[in-house]
């Protein structure tokens, strides 16, 4: 346990000292920023707003997720320190919990200056304030986390299968792509029943907006857990396996 | 405290490591030679588990290192090939994480960190980020890395690689230091660090192990042409003559030096040879500056070895 704390606590002070987590923060904290502003000027009701609000933060983690897990396990074999790392009398599992803790830790702070946003609705607009519930805005905010872990555990599974950062940032990014270009990011606009049916069960986009209008779901959650849990899995049995 | 039976490792279609078998006893400091691609590093990286073998066990102090990998590592400090080293960190920094991760109590951390800093030469560059430190340096924080936790059982995959005279020194210094107190596995290019350091010397060329012995009963696998050098002035011819009349003399070579001196490279079938040199400079009225038996060198030695290990299969 305490080794799981060490490590997570060396992989997030090693993200701040990277610029490209700066880089990452700063192009989050943009995006997010401009969107809101659009938000705000078109003056939608509030459900509208949190919904927008949700739908921007998907789209950056298009990027974010990719960018923030590359290095995980690519750095550590390009560099070697991969095996002063597996050869410490650790855990293959812990390694791999603590960088996940690491990145989604990373994420969630990313995150947090967004419900200033929130904060500036209600000063904007006062009467609002009667209309805002917290039920959906930490819905929203937790449906964004399990979608986030889901992910950061896909992009770890790809760092850890190569040592080159860019080939590892670019497959979790496609994968991603397929959820958010496809026709599964609103599967209602599609006629074929079928696409509507499984689309609805896949579909982060969708998922986000139900929870950000304070419909709880379970299926979402277990479908992102299930999915989590199966990643981190599956990058534990790749960091076992060194052929 | 290393127990390695017919441990093989295969990669697609090539054997890097053949069937060997060795045991290292607690206290031993054993050096670890072959030229490059001999299956060297690859050999250490099973040892601590970082790869898993095709064939084979490996015991370290009595555990299993595939069966029960993190009690073995626990025994095991170990300094992979190049010294990786997380560069964006400062020393202390460095040294503390790795105690927490291999198990330190909390209590003894910043003891043990103090401790190996002041063995390995480290207690000024502390609050240094390992980025900006020479290679020496770096070299010297893998190996207090490797000490932090205590271990019985230190091994170092070329712990001198890249480093300059000076620092080649200093390390080898350390490892010295460190042989008193640690069973010791040591991977090298450079001979005279082994010869000073290891009693016992593994060879391994093309994955497998050709030798295991001290560099002195491998020296004397060379034996039966001793090489005796001797300086006497004079005309050479003359004195050549007369030495190979000596019975146990076979070849002699000379070399002109100043004013008249010569030396002379004499083989001959026995050390004692050099009794009868004496005795016939002697009666020749020569006079004799110098005289002694040439050792052959560790190099001449490894040389020997590599090429008669050496199957018709390697290029």
């Amino acid at each position: 346990m305490r080794s799981f704390f060490s490590l997570w606590k060396r992989e997030l002070s090693a993200l701040f000292l990277s610029p490209i987590a700066y880089v990452m923060l700063m192009f989050f904290l943009l995006v997010t920023g401009c969107g809101f502003y659009w938000l705000v000027k078109e003056n939608l009701e509030v459900m509208r707003s949190v919904q927008g609000l949700m739908m921007v933060i998907w789209a950056c983690m298009l990027i974010v997720l990719p960018v923030l897990t590359m290095r995980t396990f690519a750095e550590e074999r390009r560099s070697g320190t991969f095996e002063t790392l597996m050869t410490a009398p650790i855990h293959n599992s812990t390694v791999v919990l603590a960088k996940f803790a690491g990145v989604w830790t990373f994420f969630i702070l990313m995150c947090a200056p967004t419900l200033l946003y929130l904060k500036i609705i209600q000063i904007l607009s006062p009467e609002s304030v009667s209309l805002m519930d917290t039920g959906p805005i930490v819905e929203g905010y937790l449906t964004v986390g399990l979608i986030a872990a889901a992910f950061l555990a896909m992009g770890m599974l790809a760092s850890a299968l190569t040592s080159n950062q860019i080939i590892a940032a670019i497959s979790t990014f496609s994968i991603m792509s397929i959820l958010f270009f496809g026709g599964l990011f609103e599967p209602q606009l599609s006629n074929n029943p079928m696409v509507r049916e499984v689309g609805g069960y896949l579909s982060p986009a969708l998922h986000l907006m139900e929870a950000a209008r304070g419909v709880f779901d379970s299926r979402p959650v277990v479908f992102y857990v299930s999915l989590t849990l199966f990643f981190l899995f599956a990058t534990v049995k790749v960091v076992e396996n060194r052929h | 405290m290393i127990k390695v039976k017919n441990l093989t490792k295969q990669f697609s279609g090539h054997t890097a490591v053949d069937d060997i078998s060795f045991e290292v006893k607690r206290g031993e400091v054993v050096g670890f030679l072959g030229p490059n691609g001999a299956g060297k590093t690859t050999t250490l990286r099973m040892l601590t588990g970082f790869l898993h073998p095709s064939r084979g066990a490996v015991e370290i102090a009595g555990c299993d290192i595939f069966e029960n990998p993190i009690e073995a590592r626990r025994h095991i400090g170990y300094m992979p090939e190049n010294c990786p080293l997380y560069t964006e960190m400062r020393v202390d920094e460095y040294l503390e994480f790795r105690a927490q991760i291999k198990g330190v109590p909390r209590k003894a951390i910043h003891r043990r960190r103090d401790t190996v800093k002041e063995q390995c030469g480290l207690t000024l560059v502390g609050r240094r980020i390992i980025g900006q430190l020479s290679r020496g340096y770096r070299q010297r924080v893998g190996l207090a890395d490797s000490l932090i936790h205590d271990p019985d059982l230190l091994i170092l995959d070329e712990p001198t690689a890249g480093l300059d005279p000076g620092q080649i020194r200093e390390v080898r210094e350390l490892i010295h230091r460190l042989a008193e107190r640690h069973t010791l596995l040591l991977s090298t290019h450079i001979l005279p660090e082994v010869e000073r350091t290891c009693p016992r010397i593994l060879i391994l060329n093309e994955g497998r192990i050709v030798a295991s012995d001290s560099p002195e009963s491998l020296q004397k696998r060379l034996e039966g042409d001793i090489l005796i050098s001797a300086e006497i002035p004079g005309d050479p011819a003359a004195v050549k003559a007369a030495l190979k009349s000596i019975p146990a003399v076979d070849v002699v070579v000379h070399k002109p030096l100043e004013e008249g001196w010569n030396r002379y490279r004499i083989d001959a079938s026995s050390p004692e040879a050099r009794t009868q040199i004496f005795d016939c400079a002697v009666s020749n009225g020569w006079k004799l500056r110098e005289l002694h038996l040439e050792s052959r060198s560790l190099e001449d030695v490894f040389m020997a070895i590599i090429r008669d290990s050496a199957t018709p299969r390697s290029k």
